[in-house]
C-alpha cells in the first residue's frame, strides 16, 4: 500500500505535467511533512523537470488544506492572491501550481516557491533561534511594520483579487463580525457564553468604517516571517487576507494571546508599534478601533480554538487544540478593562 | 498510597519525553509531541471536575443575582433562570456536573438573545465570568 507520501509524490509529478505539459523528465525529490501550520498541512520537496533542453531544479512547498479544515479558506483565493501580489515588490512566495479541487493531491492545495529563512515565532525575544541581540530585535520589528505599511499601501482596486478577498458588502467590521461569528455558533457543541457575550460586546460597539479600505494581510507576526541572516525574506501565510480596514492588522499584532511574542521590553511597546506605523503610512491611528481589532482578534483566535476543540472530539487526531481556558480569560478580561474605559 | 492523576499524567509525560521524544526523527512528528506535552502539561488533572463543578456555582450565583436585578437586566422570560439555579449544584458523578453546565450554557445563550439591547445585563454578565475565569 502507498504512504501518504509516496501518493503524494505521484500526485505531485501529476500535477505539475498537467500545469506544465511541456516540461519532461518531472522529479520530486525530498519530500518532507512540515511541522508547523494549522490552517493548512505544509510539505516541503524539491522538483527537477527539463524543459526547452534545460534541466530546472525549484525547491517548492506544497500547502495543502487539511482533512478536517478549520480556518474556512480557498486554496484558490491564496492562489489568486499570491499571484496578484507578484511583481508588487512584496516578500511573498512566488506561486506555480495549483489543485483547486484535490483531483491530484486528494484535497485543494498550492504549490509555492520555498523562500530562504527560518520561521521563528520567537524571533523578537532573546529565546529566537536566531538569537539575535536586542537592537536587532527592534530594528526586525520596526522593518516588520515597514512591511504592514506597504502592503497598506497598495492599491486594491488595481489588483486582481478573487470576490472573495474583497467582500466589501459593508463596514468591514461588521462584515468580519458577521462571518467570525457564525463560523463560531456552527462550531459550538453547547453553547460558548464567553464567546457569545463577547460577540455581543463587539456588536454593540463597531468601530467606524476607515477612511480607505486595504489589503489586510489577517495574520500579520514575527511568526510568519522568514528571516534569513536578521533580514526578512518572505511574509507567509496568506489565507486570512481580504480588503478591509487596517486597524485589523495592527489589531491582530496587539491581541492579547500575542503579547508575549510581539514587544521588546522597554524598547517595543504597543505605542511603538502604533506611532512607527504611523510614520510608516503616513496616517493617523485612530486607537479605539484599534482596541476593538485586537479583542475581535482574540475572538477569532478564541473561535478557531473552538473548532479543533470540536475536530478534535469528533476524532480528528491530527491537531491537537491548545486548552481554550487561559484565551477565553484573556478575551473576557480584555472586553471588561474596555468597558471599564472612560470614554 | 492513591495515585493523583496529576502523578499518573506527570508519569506519562516522563515517557513520551524520555523514550518516544528521542526516537522521533521526522519533523512532523517532534511538532506533534510538542503540542501533546503542551496539552497535558497545561491541564490541571487534579482539580478538572472540581474547576467545573465551581464553575456551576458561579453560574448559579450569576443566576440568583440576575433574578434579583432591576431593570434592564431583569430577565424577560425569567422562568428557565429560575428553575435552573433552583438545582443543586453538589452532584456526585461528573457527567452530571457536566449535564449541569450544559444547561446552564443553553439557558444564558437563550436570555442574552433575547435581550440583545440590554447592556447592563451583558455587563454583569461579562463582569462575572471574567473574575471567575481570573481566579482558575
Amino acid at each position: 500500500m502507498e504512504s501518504d507520501a509516496d501518493e503524494l509524490r505521484s500526485g505531485l509529478v501529476a500535477l505539475a505535467g498537467h500545469e506544465m505539459p511541456d516540461a519532461a523528465d518531472l522529479r520530486i525529490e525530498g519530500l518532507e511533512r512540515a511541522g508547523s501550520g494549522n490552517s493548512s498541512e505544509n510539505w516541503f520537496f524539491e522538483a527537477r523537470w527539463r524543459r526547452d533542453g534545460r534541466e530546472e531544479r525549484h525547491r517548492l512547498v506544497l500547502r495543502r488544506t487539511p482533512e478536517n479544515e478549520i480556518v474556512r479558506n480557498r486554496r484558490e483565493d491564496e492562489f489568486l492572491l499570491l499571484r496578484a501580489l507578484d511583481g508588487t515588490g512584496l516578500p511573498v512566495p512566488r506561486v506555480h501550481w495549483i489543485d483547486r479541487d484535490g483531483r491530484w493531491l486528494k484535497r485543494p492545495a498550492v504549490v509555492l516557491a520555498r523562500c530562504p529563512g527560518r520561521d521563528d515565532r520567537a524571533l523578537l525575544s532573546a529565546r529566537g533561534k536566531a538569537g539575535l541581540d536586542e537592537d536587532r530585535r527592534v530594528s526586525i520589528a520596526a522593518g516588520m511594520v515597514d512591511l504592514l505599511a506597504a502592503i497598506h499601501r497598495l492599491d486594491v482596486a488595481a489588483l486582481d483579487l478573487p470576490a472573495s478577498i474583497r467582500r466589501e458588502t459593508g463596514p468591514p467590521a461588521r462584515v468580519e463580525l458577521d462571518k467570525q461569528e457564525a463560523e463560531a455558533l456552527d462550531d459550538e457543541t453547547v453553547p460558548c457564553i464567553e464567546l457569545r457575550a463577547a460577540a455581543w460586546w463587539l456588536r454593540d460597539n463597531l468601530p467606524d468604517s476607515p477612511p480607505r479600505l486595504v489589503l489586510v494581510h489577517g495574520d500579520f507576526r514575527p511568526a510568519n516571517l522568514l528571516v534569513d541572516d536578521g533580514r526578512v525574506t518572505a511574509l507567509l501565510d496568506w489565507e486570512f487576507a481580504h480588503v478591509g480596514d487596517p486597524a485589523e492588522d495592527l489589531g491582530w499584532y496587539l491581541a492579547p494571546r500575542y503579547r508575549g511574542e510581539h514587544f521588546i521590553e522597554g524598547r517595543w511597546a504597543d505605542e511603538d508599534f502604533i506611532g512607527a506605523y504611523e510614520r510608516a503610512s503616513g496616517t493617523r491611528v485612530d486607537r479605539k478601533a484599534v482596541r476593538w481589532w485586537s479583542i475581535f482578534a482574540q475572538y477569532k483566535l478564541c473561535s478557531m480554538v473552538l473548532a479543533a476543540q470540536k475536530a478534535f472530539a469528533l476524532g480528528d487526531a491530527t491537531r491537537i487544540p491548545v486548552p481554550a481556558g487561559p484565551m477565553f480569560r484573556e478575551l473576557l478580561e480584555a472586553v471588561r478593562a474596555e468597558e471599564g474605559r472612560r470614554p | 498510597m492513591r495515585t493523583t492523576p496529576e502523578a499518573a499524567i506527570e508519569g506519562v509525560r516522563r515517557l513520551l519525553r524520555e523514550a518516544v521524544g528521542p526516537e522521533l526523527t521526522s519533523e512532523q512528528a517532534v511538532f506533534t509531541l510538542r503540542r501533546i506535552m503542551a496539552v497535558l502539561r497545561e491541564t490541571d488533572w487534579n482539580d478538572a471536575g472540581f474547576a467545573l463543578f465551581r464553575e456551576n456555582e458561579m453560574l448559579q450565583a450569576l443566576g440568583l443575582e440576575i433574578l434579583a436585578s432591576r431593570g434592564e437586566s431583569r430577565p424577560v422570560d425569567p422562568e428557565p433562570l429560575r428553575a435552573i439555579v433552583a438545582r443543586p449544584c453538589r452532584l456526585d458523578r461528573f457527567a452530571d456536573v457536566q449535564a449541569l453546565n450544559d444547561d446552564y450554557r443553553r439557558v444564558y445563550a437563550a436570555l442574552m438573545a433575547a435581550q440583545p439591547g440590554a447592556k447592563a445585563l451583558r455587563r454583569l454578565i461579562v463582569d462575572r465570568l471574567a473574575a471567575h475565569s481570573a481566579a482558575l
